[in-house]
């Protein structure tokens, strides 16, 4: 209790402090300053509780609440005209919305326990049928005289602009007693989101817990169908915390993020579509989060697709000049020209259209990788289509080619690999040993005496075998009688 | 029958309503089975969001309702639907409802804002996208060789013979990747595409029934009709014509009473879609408590039914030791005790033992015999119960035989094994344990096993 005091004493002291902001930056007038403060503290208690919905896999639980609100808020209009109250008053509207709301969410449960139909199932049918019935009562809203002007057309899709103070406030109370309930409940929160059968077999209430997040669940959506109406409100829980899970894995740092994000998109939806007339704000929020799930799709540190392909990128980069090394290596050595380690500063001479006999190259991806060699240094070019290798691209040569063979001497000798599976095997496997494995590679395998040379490969070069020897026989070389590939 | 004597129909208006109702129900049906069966239902709650800004767009480039290109703006959409809902859910690595929730929303905004730009070019009210307006559809009629036909009719009967001929061209394929998609990749069938074959004509049957009965309507049309055949039969081809069948019950009795509801309390007719979404959840909470497999109700006259057969013969079996140890009839409280049920219940079902004529019920005034305070009505084994109970008593004490002799249970376990074994014994069953167990005399605890009674009088 003390905890929800201070919860809400520290909500309500940011709420005016957001507006002040909003007031300062953007001098808004009042009742808008309100409604952003508003809509920022449901972005902000959305995106907590969407974590844990995210987490439990009952993300679209909240669509099915959502859209069942509007049979509640229909008839509890309808009564309260019938008693001839003020039909259109939050007081009336809002309980009623959430009656149905909570009982769509049992009747998904309990369509899912008392019957064989399927979760997603079962909630589909409580979406549309719910919804179904709504829409029946509001069209015979829309014919009772007060009806047409009630304005609960403004649930479907959000209407900000009716928003008044004390429903900022409501918003607000919520979402410091949802916050106060996390803080509360951490430990059983965080051990149901992960472990189900562990926070179980402790003797934590799961079903008591589980149905304390369906009620924080109804009431984020019952406050927020002002904002941002029954159609798009999932969006709000759902949306913040996928963005969140590209920034961070940890459970609390992802609980902030989701909020953050949250609260930046609802008040820049909302601050949108108070500047755009038309715009319904709940379209406006859920445009904003997107294009903010969107950024945190693209440059989160966790998984973001812009690093997943820089680092893809990178990967290739130096997968490919391995792979050039090891074949002008090999193509040397096949002509009998293997660059020495020691004593040569420039390798003998080769074409790289030459290399091709080596491995199917794509011509452009090696002159690419070519031109990046030469431009740090490991090969120079000797005349029209001639290049060599410089010192250190022979010491890089060498080192990558005795990876390679090390490794098919290792999948050879010690792991008893096919001989097919050898090459292929070292091919995909030699990228990734750092100096540590390759030097007990070395022990295990070359023994400690002939650790800087090369071994002899165990098979066959090139890719294109009958070529490769038919060029061998051409160029008059003794290397030129290869065993075949397919000799056994 | 006062409902359907006040409704005032136009034939021609009503008829066209329904026929079109019924085909769009029907059409999304078809396909509804195989969301419902793969688990992939709320494709199309999701796919039916998304086609919105499809539609919009096709809506801003030719200002007409029904185009080419609306139908294909739709599909593109769709497609990009199911292959963002794959890729979030990839990479993101949430789960595939959360994936869903965050590309049809955001979609759907999209739609929802082109539409309202375009509201003075173009003649589409935002609450007509969530439940459609099919009482409007006999107004954009067009001339054809059966007279004036609602364009929307025209347009949902192409679509459900599409979805017809996709289920029965290829019902193999669909059906191998619906029940086992690992055969269906072995066999060469790709399911990856039959997926995106099915979302694209969810997409297109969205788009065909948008104009009657919306995009959140349309999701029970796809689920509720497939799921209720799901619960009442048990073969795909059966279920696909059931869930047809529901789905023109559905539409046909959702206008009546769109019409008719209302009216009883004074207002004028509500919409028809609604009410058909509202008729099918009444019609799939009857399938779920009453089908003949699963129903809840059914369920629960199952076991008590057992209960009660279970309790009767346990009377039986009372009556029977009572009279074997010579003990003086009881009263019913005194057995309500002994068996641990309900004295009201103890009380019906030993009315119902007396009415089968297993137990005779004495009227006895207060007897020497009689313990104090025990009631006036006493009750006894009829010759018919007492060969009932007689057989009851031989398959308890066998199974107590068997357990402690052939399968070596405890002494002191095979009481309550056989208690709850003899309920489920048959003769031959009986005959079976008595062979095994070399015909005893006696059970574990010394009882003497009473002889089988064929039954014959």
């Amino acid at each position: 209790m003390i905890a929800t005091m201070i919860a809400t004493i520290i909500f309500a002291t940011m709420m005016d402090s957001i507006a002040t902001i909003f007031t300062a930056w953007f001098g808004f007038d009042y009742n808008t300053r309100v409604v952003l403060a508003g809509t920022a503290l449901l972005g902000c208690a959305g995106g907590a509780i969407g974590v844990l919905l995210l987490l439990r896999k009952r993300a679209l639980i909240g669509d099915a609440i959502a859209h069942a609100t509007l049979p509640g808020l229909a008839i509890s209009f309808l009564i309260a005209t019938g008693l001839q109250w003020d039909g259109k008053s939050l007081w009336i509207l809002l309980p009623g919305a959430a009656a149905t709301g909570l009982l769509g969410a049992m009747t998904v449960i309990a369509i899912r326990t008392f019957s064989p139909i399927k979760e997603d199932a079962a909630m589909g049918i409580v979406l549309s049928v719910f919804f179904g019935a709504g829409i029946a009562m509001m069209r015979i809203i829309q014919q009772i005289p007060e009806g047409y002007a009630a304005g609960l057309e403004g649930f479907i899709y959000g209407k900000t602009a009716s928003m008044r103070f004390q429903d900022a406030w409501l918003i607000g109370v919520c979402g410091a007693i949802i916050v106060a309930l996390l803080v509360l409940f951490r430990r059983q929160i965080e051990l149901l989101c992960f472990d189900e059968s562990l926070a179980r077999t402790q003797g934590w209430p799961v079903t008591l817990v589980d149905i304390g997040l369906m009620a924080a669940t109804t009431t984020i959506v019952i406050v927020g169908l002002q904002a941002v109406g029954m159609i798009l409100i999932i969006a709000m829980l759902i949306i913040p915390a996928a963005a969140a899970r590209f920034w961070t894995w940890r459970f609390w740092p992802t609980l902030a993020t989701s909020s953050v994000i949250g609260c930046v998109g609802a008040s820049i939806g909302a601050m949108a579509s108070t500047m755009a007339e038309k715009v319904p704000s709940g379209a406006a929020i859920v445009i904003v989060l997107v294009v903010l799930f969107s950024l945190s799709a693209i440059f989160g540190r966790r998984n973001g697709i812009a690093w997943r392909l820089a680092r893809r990128f990178r990967q290739r980069h130096e997968t490919d000049g391995q792979h050039l090394l090891r074949s002008i290596y090999e193509w040397l050595e096949f002509q009998g020209k293997k660059p020495q380690d020691f004593g040569q500063t420039r390798s003998a001479s080769f074409q790289l259209s030459e290399l091709e006999f080596v491995r199917n190259w794509s011509p452009s991806r090696l002159a690419r990788t070519a031109r990046r060699f030469e431009r740090i240094g490991l090969m120079v070019q000797v005349g029209r289509m001639h290049w060599a290798l410089t010192a250190s691209g022979i010491q890089q040569c060498v080192r990558a080619i005795r990876q390679h063979r090390l490794l098919e001497l290792y999948f050879a000798e010690i792991a008893n690999l096919s001989p097919e599976a050898i090459d292929r095997g070292a091919d995909y496997s030699e990228h990734a040993l750092d100096d540590q494995m390759l030097a007990e590679l070395e022990r295990d395998i070359a023994g400690a005496s002939n650790a800087y040379e090369v071994p002899e490969s165990i098979h066959p070069i090139g890719s294109r075998e009958p070529q490769v020897a038919q060029v061998g026989a051409q160029l008059g070389t003794d290397h030129g009688k290869f065993p075949k590939a397919n000799q056994e | 029958m006062i409902m359907i004597a006040t409704i005032q129909m136009d034939f021609w208006l009503d008829g066209w309503i329904i026929v079109t109702a019924i085909l769009a129900s029907v059409s999304a049906a078809i396909l509804g089975n195989f969301l419902v069966l793969r688990r992939l239902s709320l494709l199309s709650d999701a796919i039916s969001h998304s086609v919105l800004p499809g539609l919009a767009a096709a809506y801003l480039i030719t200002a007409n309702r029904y185009s080419w290109t609306a139908l294909i703006g739709a599909i593109v959409v769709g497609l990009i639907t199911v292959w963002l809902t794959e890729m979030i859910g990839q990479y993101g690595r949430v789960d595939e409802g959360a994936s869903t929730g965050i590309v049809f929303t955001g979609l759907f905004a999209v739609g929802l804002v082109m539409i309202v730009q375009a509201a003075d070019r173009v003649d589409l009210d935002p609450n007509c996208v969530l439940f459609g307006d099919i009482e409007l559809s006999p107004l954009d009629s067009i001339e054809t060789f059966i007279g004036l036909v609602p364009r929307a009719t025209i347009v949902l009967t192409v679509c459900c013979i599409v979805n017809a001929l996709f289920v029965v061209l290829w019902f193999r394929p669909l059906r191998t990747a619906t029940f086992d998609p690992q055969l269906a990749s072995s066999l060469g069938l790709s399911p990856r595409s039959l997926h995106y074959a099915l979302a694209t004509l969810v997409a297109v049957t969205s788009v065909c029934s948008f104009e009657a009965v919306g995009n959140v309507l349309v999701v029970t049309m796809f689920i509720v009709p497939p799921t209720i055949a799901f619960l009442l039969v048990n073969r795909l081809p059966a279920m696909i014509v059931v869930s047809a069948i529901v789905a023109l019950l559905a539409a046909v009795l959702g206008h009546i009473s769109a019409v008719a509801v209302p009216e009883l309390f004074g207002y004028k007719s509500t919409s028809t879609a609604a009410m058909i979404s509202v008729v099918s959840g009444g019609f799939l909470a009857m399938a779920i408590l009453f089908n003949l497999k699963t129903g809840v109700v059914v369920q629960a006259l199952r076991r008590s039914q057992l209960a009660w057969s279970i309790l009767s013969q346990d009377l039986l079996a009372l009556l029977f030791r009572d009279s074997e140890r010579g003990q003086p009839p009881r009263a019913i409280a005194d057995i309500s005790k002994t068996l641990l049920s309900r004295p009201w219940v103890t009380a019906m079902a030993l009315r119902g033992l007396v009415w089968q004529g297993y137990i005779k019920r004495e009227e006895s005034s207060n007897q020497a015999g009689a313990p104090a305070g025990n009631g006036l009505v006493r009750y006894e084994l009829s010759s018919v119960g007492r060969r009932k109970a007689q057989n009851l008593i031989r398959s308890h004490r066998l199974w107590e035989q068997y357990l402690a002799t052939t399968a070596g249970a405890q002494l002191d376990r095979v009481h309550a094994q056989a208690e709850t074994l003899e309920h489920f014994t048959n003769p031959a069953l009986r005959q079976q344990l008595d062979s095994e167990t070399q015909q005893p005399q006696s059970d574990p605890h010394g009882k003497a096993i009473p002889p089988e009674d064929s039954g014959k009088i």
